[in-house]
């Protein structure tokens, strides 16, 4: 019904294909659902474990950081065919698979990398210390301080919107180094250890009911120099390297999942009757329409994404461009998901809940339009993501500085 | 079954741009509105000495054995620069007609259609606009080895400027049939359309007889070459709005930059930005889609992907002239100014070879069919 993109890899297809039926559990979906957040965690870390072994994963890592070493084209047919298996979403490994090796990648050294990459592979688990209460859209604004003293910086301050910060180990931490200079020039980068004296973890509740994102609260913290990434001050270089990770080889889980929605969406649609009918809703000429609608963009989602990637490759590094993904899928996924609960109907408003680290597609539609604004706002809000375009893609001129 | 293009599209982009910048500026553009035939011979010359006309055909037909995106570069630089003429009439979609159809005509037609020494064109639809059986007013009875044809063609492009045209009809059992007509013998009227830069006619048929040996297609043959002209004029309306799209947003984006009021330009207020983002994103999107549609269309049949592209094209390119307007203000209402051009431009490409609503009701048909049978 939706076509795959990558053509000619038939036989690697029929690899993962088969072996997706053998192994992707038949009865994950039910078994995690109200299953608590640490095992939810346990359950992806074995997932991701049987992954690796079979060579699929991380996907994107090539050979020297101990990955598969899979081109694009693989890539695409890798999350195809976990998609089209509905296989186990990898949610909680989004920063220690992303993030992490594409800050290293552009600012770590060598002793980080071979330290911190096998324990990734060994199923630890990063997450995100760039937020702060007053320190969302002008990231570079924040206050949190790093004194050095010796060998090791002494941290105070308050991250915020940690996703995952109480079930890892390490955080991508920036803070200032300097505040008499320029915000942006003042700003360095740490590898913190979370179970460092000092370190609070409280999660947040979201609108969705679940607690993914935390709070840190950091302490006296002491980090030693030997985990600063680059030099002192060239942290928020480094940190554009973390941001354009999430729109890299992340959106092509993200563009298979929607495809995974629609299909979902489609059979919702054949199931269900609209109020006062009693044809299926797919039998409709207007649910039809804005059906195929979604359709078209489901398909230009994934287009996008593999130009997007093709691009990336070509030039190295995810270019400002990637705001349109961006943009582009997060406001797609609360459409669709907006009409998977208006088809829905009713049932769609009885309580309940997702898995945490679930993804953004878990069928219950209301949730996961509730959901959709993690995506919205995350990352850069859209309206941060469309200045960038203007601005950076477009070169219109800057706004004036006060 | 596709064969990998010789053509390297970053190289013959330029090309075609540099051409059309000197051949085909925006007073040329206006000087051609006063043409009733609207072929504006001097670029079309040009693309003749270019081989353009010849891009898609076979080799063996005196082409140069191009594909389908070759074709498109070219298309949607034509888009962009507005372009009067027929190039796509005749050179991709006649072209396509004589390509698929019986070996009498084909080489009869089109190497003199690739060579450019004839312009062709294809009248296919009927009252709106669609090339479909169920919408083609035109009526073949058979006569001898040939037909005798009766009805009227409508929205006939470049029908003035065309010598030979492929005509679809549907025989008395309700086949459609394809035939290739000279002009000579037929009544083309051109049709005054709000889009100055195209040229529309309806051309009316009046007991026409054509011989067996200008048949294209009947039958099966002819239900499968006139879906495939149905699917190549959605694409290449696609196309074309792309092109506009492309260019309108480059255009208000200057503007955008170089316009001050309040002492600032006014693209560094965000209302007036975020709006050149979202024309950004609809242009991108837009190319992602017709560059799939064009290249699975080059390999074979793709309703799907065509649907796809023709619908999301046509609605982004209407969205983003609409906005060009928008932000430019009142200059950008204004006859002088070329907005509205691009305005009606896609407009037009949005409804040619059936609107958005259509394509998104075929899609729908395609690909939600088997959910909806009874379990």
């Amino acid at each position: 019904m939706i076509d795959d993109h990558v053509v000619g890899l038939d036989d690697f297809r029929h690899q993962v294909r088969s072996w997706c039926e053998e192994h992707v559990p038949s009865d994950w979906k039910s078994s995690q659902h109200s299953a608590p957040g640490h095992e939810v965690v346990a359950f992806q870390r074995w997932w991701f474990q049987e992954l690796r072994a079979a060579g699929y994963a991380p996907a994107h890592w090539p050979e020297e950081w101990g990955g598969p070493g899979l081109d694009l084209p693989h890539q695409v047919v890798v999350h195809e065919e976990f998609s089209r298996a509905s296989a186990p979403h990898l949610g909680a490994f989004l920063i220690s698979l992303h993030h992490t090796p594409a800050t290293l990648e552009v600012g770590g050294t060598d002793e980080q990398r071979r330290r911190h990459l096998p324990a990734i592979l060994d199923g630890q688990l990063w997450c995100q210390g760039f937020s702060e209460p007053n320190a969302g859209s002008d990231l570079a604004s924040l206050r949190t301080r790093a004194v050095r003293d010796g060998d090791t910086y002494v941290v105070n301050g308050q991250k915020v919107w940690s996703s995952g910060a109480h079930y890892s180990d390490r955080c991508l931490l920036l803070a200032r180094t300097d505040p008499d200079v320029p915000k942006r020039k003042g700003i360095s980068y740490f590898l913190l250890d979370l179970h460092t004296d000092g370190v609070e973890v409280r999660p947040i509740r979201q609108a969705t009911g679940q607690a993914e994102f935390c709070e840190l609260f950091l302490t006296d913290v002491g980090i030693p120099v030997a985990d600063r990434v680059g030099e002192e001050g060239e942290g928020w270089r480094i940190a554009q390297a973390t941001l354009s990770a999430e729109r890299g080889p992340a959106v092509l889980d993200l563009a298979e999942e929607m495809r995974s929605a629609l299909v979902s969406l489609i059979d919702l649609a054949g199931r269900v009757s609209l109020p006062g009918q009693s044809e299926p809703a797919l039998a409709d000429p207007a649910v039809r329409e804005r059906l195929a609608g979604f359709h078209s963009e489901v398909e230009v989602l994934r287009l996008l994404c593999s130009r997007t990637l093709e691009n990336l490759l070509r030039r190295g590094g995810a270019g400002p461009e990637s705001s349109i993904m961006k943009v582009y899928y997060s406001e797609l996924l609360q459409r669709l998901t907006e009409f998977g609960a208006e088809l829905a109907g009713i049932d769609a408003h009885l309580d309940g809940r997702k898995p945490i680290f679930s993804g953004w597609t878990s069928g219950r539609w209301l949730i996961d339009h509730i959901g959709s604004w993690e995506w919205t706002i995350a990352a850069g809000t859209n309206e941060i993501q469309r200045t960038v375009i203007g601005e950076r893609v477009l070169g219109l001129p800057r706004e004036p500085q006060p | 079954m596709s064969v990998e293009s010789a053509i390297d599209h970053d190289e013959l982009r330029p090309v075609v741009r540099g051409v059309l910048a000197r051949e085909c500026s925006p007073a040329v553009v206006r000087d051609a509105f006063d043409d009733p035939l609207g072929a504006h011979e001097p670029l079309w010359a040009t693309m003749v000495d270019l081989g353009w006309t010849g891009i898609g055909v076979a080799e063996d037909h005196g082409g140069a054995g191009g594909s389908l995106a070759d074709l498109a570069v070219v298309a949607a630089e034509l888009g962009r620069a507005l372009a009067p003429g027929a190039f796509v009439t005749s050179a991709v979609l006649a072209a396509e007609a004589l390509a698929g159809g019986a070996d009498l005509a084909r080489s009869r037609w089109l190497p003199a259609v690739a060579a450019g020494s004839v312009r062709a064109t294809v009248a296919v639809t009927g009252r709106t606009g669609r090339a479909a059986a169920d919408d083609v007013e035109v009526v073949a009875t058979p006569d001898g080895g040939g037909y005798r044809l009766e009805g009227t063609a409508r929205w006939v492009p470049d029908a003035g400027a065309a010598q030979v045209v492929m005509v679809a009809a549907t025989d008395p059992d309700g086949w459609p049939v394809l035939v290739a007509v000279d002009s000579g013998g037929v009544g083309a009227t051109p049709v005054a359309m709000l889009d100055p830069t195209r040229r529309l006619g309806t051309v009316a048929f009046d007991g026409v007889r054509v011989e067996g040996d200008a048949v294209l297609a009947r039958g099966d043959d002819a239900v499968r070459l006139l879906a495939r002209l149905a699917d190549v004029g959605a694409a290449f309306a696609a196309v074309d709005a792309l092109g506009v799209a492309e260019r309108v947003l480059e255009l208000t984006t200057t503007y955008a930059g170089e316009r001050m009021q309040f002492d600032r330009p006014i693209g560094s207020f965000q209302a007036v930005k975020h709006r050149c983002a979202d024309m950004l994103i609809s242009v991108e999107t837009t190319r992602v889609a017709v560059d799939h549609a064009i290249g699975r269309l080059g390999d074979g049949d793709a309703p799907a992907e065509v649907s796809t592209a023709k619908a999301w094209a046509g609605d982004a390119a209407a969205l983003v002239a609409g906005a060009g307007i928008q932000l430019h203000g009142g200059i950008g209402y204004t006859w002088e100014h070329d907005m509205h051009l691009f305005q009606k431009r896609a407009k037009l490409d949005q409804v040619l070879y059936g609107d958005s609503r259509w394509h998104l009701r075929r899609l729908a048909d395609l690909i939600f069919s088997p959910a909806i049978e009874p379990t």
